[in-house]
């Protein structure tokens, strides 16, 4: 290679090895050397070893925040995606009328954003005057006082993001079925298959990449719960109910100034969405294999 | 609170120390120490204050006046409640209450109203060199007697939000009647409620016990100048100019009903202005006969951490005393010091990660302890009855 070509390579490279080395290789680097210093405001810096990582998982409120993670990604998986696999199948149905328009009705929460629906979440779960409960009073008496807020945090949020996700899923899991060979489900209802058959056997094989695509999403989605909560409850809200990893990690890098703390928990993190991915990829794999 | 910036070694802090400036011009003097506390740690001032926030309390006067019930006597919390206890009621029978007599909840995301609580009972969350004091007596007291008005059949407070339009709505109802009220917040029902003119009346915070302290404290800003301005001299004036100025000051009252920390400017006739929205009432001289009861807050970059956990504290005592069904102060003592235990732990686990609090500045006098000495000649009683 010419002179002249080696340097309009790196000419070229140079964009992409800028960026990366910029905005990916040296943040890594750096919450990397944070994770192992003890840091108290922006200037103040000393070598910590292991000690972030064993004092967050000393710590009982990063249990907390692990629980209410935990209870709100399981609500997301087994609750969220079936239903959005349900609202799927029902809109794949053959000769169903509007179609289009009941996808769009049921995508439109994802339009207004995460924002609007924490903002209004805070109104429409609200005591005494908030919407949730003086429906439910209407209908069947309902306490006018149900501290959805304060005391079930966990399934009000699993219900707005129920109310915000489950159109996008169902969207992804639509594309999927729509995609189903025909002559599999054709040759399936010639082998006398049932509808539930049908699905398992022939509906899921088929649509598992989007299964596990959507499924990966969700989990990591999941995980990183943060504006949700902390918009709809100015903070963790009470008794740390709505307290998740993303948000211990906040406060500790912006409301108490511990920089290394905050990165130790990312990394933490991180590793755990690796690992839960490359597990569930694996089994992804072996199962496609069988 | 600026507490958060204070978190580094003292060098570390990114705003001038001014300590030695406002000594120096004889600014001290002139403004409250509670005032300077919040932005001083360990011993030196990093910003001038822009407010002292006296909490009164604000009254539905109109809901009372029609009960035909009177204020008049009223000291203390007690006093309060058994002077508006006859407007909890049942109005269309349905068997819930309509109306209750405090807009205060422990587990409000404003935890601003339980420090008040605790401030006024004689509390604080650090002493002055920056310990926690959150599991004392008096706060313990303090939180089992504000917990019990949440609980059971003589339940007198009630969860209405600030800056909500939930909220909102349960205050325009006249869901509650008495709202905690900073100099403030009386901008913030101007604005947010307009339809609410003339049905509010400010009056001294009830205290926790005859004698005791009729005011507190919510919320406070400050100016500080970062270390990298190009012209400290230009930046001071400017400072001085806005917090100094007796046209701003007036100002900042009639746009922002705030009443100015600086003392030259409180005979200022602004002052003495009837307030229509406030049935006409001369606030504004009722916030200024009790700024010098406004107790001071010793500034921590725990504050925040230390305030979440009390307010868990408080949550949990909640819990426990509708679990148990345990309505009286006296029976939530016990478990509310137990809590707070939980709660200064956890505080204490935090701070013995941070080497810089603890330090001392060589050869200064740490001038809070100057400014906290009003804090103790103004004793408040030690816990609420």
């Amino acid at each position: 290679m010419r002179l002249g070509e080696r340097s309009a390579a790196w000419v070229l490279l140079s964009p992409f090895i800028l960026t990366t080395g910029v905005f990916v290789v040296y943040p890594l680097y750096r919450s990397v050397t944070l994770a192992f210093s003890q840091t108290f405001g922006p200037g103040a810096t000393t070598p910590a070893g292991w000690l972030n990582f064993q004092l967050a998982l000393t710590d009982p409120l990063f249990w907390t925040a692990t629980k209410n993670t935990a209870l709100f990604t399981l609500g997301s998986l087994f609750i969220q995606l079936p239903l959005a696999l349900l609202l799927a199948m029902f809109l794949n149905r053959p000769g169903l009328h509007g179609r289009a328009l009941y996808r769009v009705i049921m995508f439109m929460p994802q339009l207004v954003g995460l924002v609007f629906a924490a903002m209004s979440g805070g109104v429409y779960f609200a005591k005494r005057v908030g919407a949730v409960n003086q429906m439910l009073h209407c209908a069947v008496g309902f306490n006018l006082d149900f501290p959805w807020l304060d005391a079930h945090i966990a399934p009000t949020l699993i219900l707005i993001a129920l109310w915000l996700y489950v159109g996008f899923n169902m969207v992804y899991f639509l594309a999927a079925l729509q995609n189903v060979d025909r002559s599999l489900i054709e040759a399936s209802l010639v082998d006398g298959a049932g509808p539930v058959q049908r699905f398992v056997h022939v509906a899921i094989p088929a649509i598992r990449p989007v299964l596990t695509f959507v499924v990966l999403l969700s989990f990591i989605g999941s995980m990183q719960l943060f504006e949700l909560p902390f918009i709809m409850l100015d903070g963790p809200g009470p008794e740390n109910r709505g307290l998740t990893i993303v948000m211990y990690l906040y406060q500790q890098a912006f409301e108490t100034g511990d920089l290394g703390m905050a990165s130790a928990v990312g990394w933490l993190l991180g590793l755990a969405l690796i690992s839960a991915a490359t597990i569930q990829m694996a089994l992804a794999r072996r199962e496609a294999n069988t | 609170m600026a507490g958060q910036l204070f978190a580094g070694p003292i060098d570390s802090v990114g705003f001038v120390d001014l300590t030695g400036l406002l000594e120096r011009e004889g600014l001290l003097g002139q403004i409250p120490a509670a005032s300077y506390t919040p932005w001083t740690t360990r011993g030196r001032i990093f910003g001038l204050p822009h407010d002292v926030h006296p909490v009164l309390l604000g009254v539905r006067m109109d809901i009372v006046e029609e009960a035909g019930l009177t204020l008049d006597g009223v000291e203390t919390w007690s006093d309060l409640i058994d002077a508006l206890r006859p407007l909890v009621t049942d109005a269309d029978g349905d068997g819930e209450i309509d109306r209750y007599l405090l807009a205060f909840w422990p587990n409000d995301m404003h935890r601003e109203k339980i420090e008040a609580l605790l401030l006024q009972s004689g509390g604080g969350l650090f002493d002055t060199n920056g310990q926690p004091t959150i599991a004392t007596e008096t706060h313990a007291r303090t939180l089992a007697t504000m917990v019990s008005w949440c609980v059971g059949p003589d339940r007198i407070a009630a969860d209405v939000r600030d800056f909500q339009a939930t909220g909102n709505q349960l205050k325009a109802d006249g869901y509650a009647v008495a709202y905690f009220m900073p100099d403030w917040m009386c901008n913030v029902w101007r604005n947010e409620l307009p339809s609410m003119a003339g049905t509010l009346e400010i009056v001294p915070l009830p205290a926790a016990e005859p004698g005791g302290r009729r005011a507190s404290v919510w919320g406070g800003t400050m100016l500080g100048i970062p270390k990298t301005a190009p012209d400290f001299d230009a930046a001071w004036r400017f400072a001085k100019h806005l917090y100094f100025s007796p046209e701003l000051a007036r100002e900042l009252y009639t746009k922002g009903d705030i009443v100015t920390p600086n003392r030259s400017f409180w005979d200022d006739p602004v002052f003495d202005t009837p307030d229509p929205y406030y049935r006409g009432q001369r606030k504004g001289r009722l916030y200024i006969d009790h700024i010098e009861q406004v107790p001071a807050r010793n500034a921590s970059p725990f504050n925040q951490t230390a305030m979440v956990r009390i307010a868990n504290a408080s949550t949990a005592l909640l819990r426990y005393a509708e679990r148990e069904g345990f309505h009286e102060p006296d029976d939530l003592e016990e478990e509310a010091m137990r809590q707070l235990k939980i709660a200064e732990r956890g505080v204490r686990r935090l701070m013995a990660r941070n080497l810089f609090v603890g330090e001392e500045v060589d050869g200064e006098q740490p001038v809070v302890e100057a400014l906290n000495t009003t804090r103790d000649a103004t004793n408040a009683p030690e816990a609420m009855p």
